[in-house]
């Protein structure tokens, strides 16, 4: 009767562990992709230039120069394409 | 960016704009500044390492006064020594000049915090890439894209208790934002126009991952392979993880965070081989908490 307890509660015990062990398993994946996350993630020192006052096309901030008396800094691209705004230049 | 340079740009409204000399719509300010930088005696030296100091890039920057009057500009790559050190103490330069020519204080205004681009409150993902060149600093710098979420996107991403399987290129408005910050890097030469990601292929397994209170999770995983508009097929591929949350009793996902992790075949002209690069970005999503 004592072995018999003794090994329902292992059989018990077990159960548990196998149901528990694939929620662990996925709980892990997750805290890992979010510390991935974070870790590539660029910091605010990698994304300076957004600390910068954009605006999105030269004659809208001429616009916003007369209106609020400020200065233009004009970054002229030599090409089809680019995109400073976005980082493709 | 030199914090130096970014503390003395606090003062200025930001802008950029590209384009070809014989573009019908040259702004006054573009025209200001190439008519000086093209004028005769400044035109561009033979390219070459013995010139590498003095030649002229294709990145030019104006400082205008309110009223569009140009009151100072400089190549943004022209100058007189090498280095990264070089290159910002020489920014500074010209910044401080443009500065004494606008009469600005000496005291600029404190600098702001960091503002990403979004979609002025519309829901979206942003995607944010890195390539970890060592021999290329500037392409070291992260790129910055933010796509609006379609009707399609929440449908295909919706929670469900089962496992199931996604095609990677019913994601293709975001996954294909997935691609080096220098568009020169793969250009059609006809037109000069950086090659777009023509197609993204793979499959996307998404799982089920925990129920936390009062919000589910699921995660989406599988190997993808981007592949650009170039004649060659050109293709590099990495693997993607996305997280997503949802709220019980709602199928739309409220918050997601991924990351793709691949390798980015870029080959070297000068030493005529094959370099593998990392080549890694996160997703966001902004404005989904509706």
């Amino acid at each position: 009767m004592v072995k018999e307890n003794l090994m329902r509660s292992i059989f018990h015990v077990l159960i548990v562990l196998l149901t528990a062990i694939p929620c662990l398993a996925e709980d892990a994946s997750v805290q890992r992709l979010l510390a991935k996350y974070r870790a590539v993630r660029p910091n605010d020192r990698d994304l300076a230039m957004y600390r910068l006052d954009w605006e999105r096309s030269l004659p809208v901030a001429q616009q916003r120069a007369v209106r609020e008396k400020r200065p233009i800094c004009l970054v002229i691209i030599h090409a089809r394409y680019g995109n400073i705004t976005s980082g493709h230049c | 960016m030199d914090p130096v340079v970014v503390r003395a740009l606090q003062p200025y409204i930001v802008t950029s704009w590209h384009g070809h000399r014989d573009d019908p719509d040259l702004p006054d300010a573009v025209r200001t500044v190439w008519r000086e930088k093209f004028a005769a005696g400044r035109n561009p030296r033979p390219r070459g390492p013995q010139n590498l100091g003095q030649r002229q890039s294709n990145v030019d920057l104006a400082f205008l006064d309110p009223s569009g009057n140009v009151v100072h500009w400089f190549d943004g790559f022209q100058h007189p020594g090498r280095g990264p050190q070089t290159l910002a103490e020489y920014t500074r330069r010209q910044v401080q000049t443009a500065a004494k020519r606008l009469n600005l204080p000496n005291n600029f205004p404190a600098t702001r915090s960091v503002e990403l681009p979004d979609l002025e409150g519309a829901a979206g993902v942003r995607v944010l890439c890195m390539l970890h060149d060592n021999r290329m600093r500037a392409y070291r710098a992260p790129t910055v894209e933010v796509i609006p979420l379609a009707e399609n996107d929440w449908e295909l991403l919706a929670y469900s208790d089962q496992e199931r399987t996604v095609d990677a290129s019913a994601l293709k408005s975001w996954l294909s934002q997935v691609y080096p910050p220098g568009v020169m890097e793969r250009t059609n030469p006809r037109t000069k126009e950086a090659y777009r990601i023509k197609s993204v292929e793979g499959k996307l397994t998404l799982t089920p991952a925990d129920t936390r209170g009062k919000h589910r999770l699921m995660m989406v995983r599988g190997t993808i392979r981007l592949t650009d508009e170039g004649e060659d097929h050109f293709s590099y591929d990495g693997n993607l993880e996305i997280l997503l949350a949802y709220k019980k009793g709602s199928r739309d996902f409220y918050a997601l965070r991924g990351v793709f992790d691949g390798i980015y075949p870029r080959f070297d002209r000068m030493h005529n081989h094959l370099r593998n690069i990392p080549l890694q970005a996160v997703f966001e999503s902004i404005n989904t908490e509706s």
